[in-house]
């Protein structure tokens, strides 16, 4: 089998068992609309200012349920001894790696793609920008954000309080994600196109090379018993 | 000017509060394991 | 054993002689800065800590790199001393940045490149801290600081670069420290206060590493007894 194969057919075996109870989605999802919901009570979801912050809205949701997804993506393999038996597997670690930020990467797309309509309707805005540039911006924050959190749940899932540990290893260390991913959001919601445009576009193309490799290169440091 | 010099103070103060009690907290903390390890070592040797 | 620690308390009142001089330097030696006033002299000691808290988390750095290289427990004392006094230091800045700015600025607060990144630093280091608190195991323990000290260093150059670019858009807000003239005098001072911190560094971190090593020490015993 080639690294590919292995990779996909992990990834498969993640697809298998969420989808056989949905349980990480459903609660990944309601999440995130339950936070578009608090944020619509907290801030007056009709005014001029809430329309302006509207994209930073946005990614807290995506970000925190992201958090949850992630959470719950090595913590579960720990029942019946299931992160064992992925490490005994004839696979690299480096395989086990890439498979988990491919699904996780999957499930946050999935929450995305179904709570960005909802939050359009909520606040009642109508983006301006061309679909393109929207999809290419949460593509690659969304990989920034589950490179380097695939990597660290993996560091989490180890320690006693693993669950709690998450948050404060992950939301330090993906700033720049957060800052990028929101404007670059408020810029192609808008629809204007400016010269920042290109420059936070590779802030992101640099976190996302940078935070596949250097988990890649450490990876293995994490799964030695 | 003459206000602003309780910012200084303070600032100046807290350095030195915090330095003295960061090493005072070290040195009670290797005095506490050095009685450790004696009494460990007796321990040890009447055995 | 002894005739180290002896060498630290030398070092640690030689440490404490260079601070009061470095005091001496900061309010008498050097002049009164024209437009900020006395104010201006949080500068010196804000600037030492910061320095340091930047060497320590270099240190830290290295420190894990050495680690995972050789698995040596020897490095990873050091990393542990080094980012707790690194969080230390940069409690101190974060305390004392403000301090300076709220007279100067009339704001308690900037989200100015350097400062945030100064934030999120001690955010990063902080989880370094809870994080080895929250591993079982020495030799695991050690693993992932030193996994997560790599990252989180890794990490610092980005989180400056893109804050710096943040704040470029809101150009109104950006205030810089860098327009300060500084006479010779005030260099001196400048340049006594970061050395003397520097030697204050090295004198905690061997205190640190000194406790260290004394609990790994009791661990051992604690452990022999038990298979006794």
């Amino acid at each position: 089998m080639s690294f590919l194969s292995k990779v996909l057919a992990l990834v498969e075996k993640d697809f298998r068992a969420e989808f056989r109870t949905k349980e990480m989605l459903s609660v990944m999802l309601i999440f995130a609309l339950l936070v578009v919901v608090i944020f619509g009570f907290a801030f007056n979801p009709t005014s001029q200012v809430t329309r302006k912050i509207f994209p930073g809205i946005l990614w807290v949701a995506f970000f925190f349920a992201g958090v949850l997804g992630l959470n719950h993506s090595f913590t579960r393999e720990r029942y019946n001894q299931a992160l064992h038996g992925l490490m005994i597997a004839p696979v690299d670690r480096s395989a086990l790696y890439f498979s988990k930020v491919l699904s996780n990467m999957a499930f946050m797309l999935i929450v995305e793609l179904v709570a960005t309509p909802v939050f359009l309707v909520f606040f009642d805005y109508s983006p301006a920008g061309r679909l393109p540039g929207l999809v290419s911006v949460v593509l690659l924050a969304t990989f920034g954000f589950v490179a380097v959190g695939t990597f660290l749940a993996a560091l989490a899932a180890n320690t006693r309080t693993s669950q709690i540990l998450l948050p404060i290893l992950l939301f330090p260390v993906v700033v720049p994600v957060v800052i990028a991913a929101v404007q670059l959001t408020a810029a192609t919601l808008a629809g204007s196109s400016t010269a920042s445009f290109a420059a936070w576009l590779r802030v992101l193309v640099v976190y996302d090379i940078i935070f596949l490799v250097v988990p890649f290169l450490l990876f293995d440091y994490l799964l030695e018993v | 000017m003459d206000g602003n010099l309780i910012y200084l103070f303070v600032g100046y103060s807290l350095i030195w509060v915090a330095l003295l009690v960061y090493n005072q907290s070290l040195v009670r903390r290797q005095l506490k394991l050095e009685r450790e390890v004696e009494a460990l070592k007796r321990v040890g040797r009447s055995q | 054993m002894r005739e180290r620690g002896s060498w630290r308390l030398a070092l640690g009142w030689l440490v404490a002689l260079a601070l009061v001089v470095s005091l001496y330097l900061v309010f008498v030696y050097a002049p009164t800065e024209r437009t900020m006033g006395d104010i201006q002299r949080m500068f010196y000691w804000h600037v030492a800590t910061a320095w340091n808290a930047f060497l320590a988390f270099f240190v830290v750095f290295v420190m894990s790199l050495l680690y995972l290289f050789t698995g040596s427990r020897r490095w990873d004392i050091v990393a542990v001393s080094s980012a707790e006094i690194g969080v230390m230091f940069t409690t101190l800045v974060l305390i004392t940045g403000p301090l300076w700015a709220r007279p100067v600025w009339g704001i308690w607060w900037t989200w100015d490149a350097r400062l945030t990144t100064t934030l999120i630093l001690w955010f990063i280091y902080v989880a370094y801290l809870v994080l080895r608190a929250a591993v079982e195991g020495r030799e695991q323990q050690a693993r992932f600081a030193a996994v997560f000290g790599i990252i989180g260093f890794v990490d610092v150059p980005i989180v400056y670069m893109s804050i710096h670019w943040w704040r470029g858009q809101h150009p109104e807000a950006v205030i810089t420290t860098s327009g300060i003239s500084l006479s010779p005098e005030m260099l001196v001072a400048l340049i006594f206060s970061v050395l003397t911190f520097t030697a204050l560094y090295a004198y905690l971190l061997l205190q640190r590493i000194a406790a260290e090593r004394l609990a790994d020490e009791v661990g051992k015993l604690k452990e022999r007894a038990r298979n006794a």
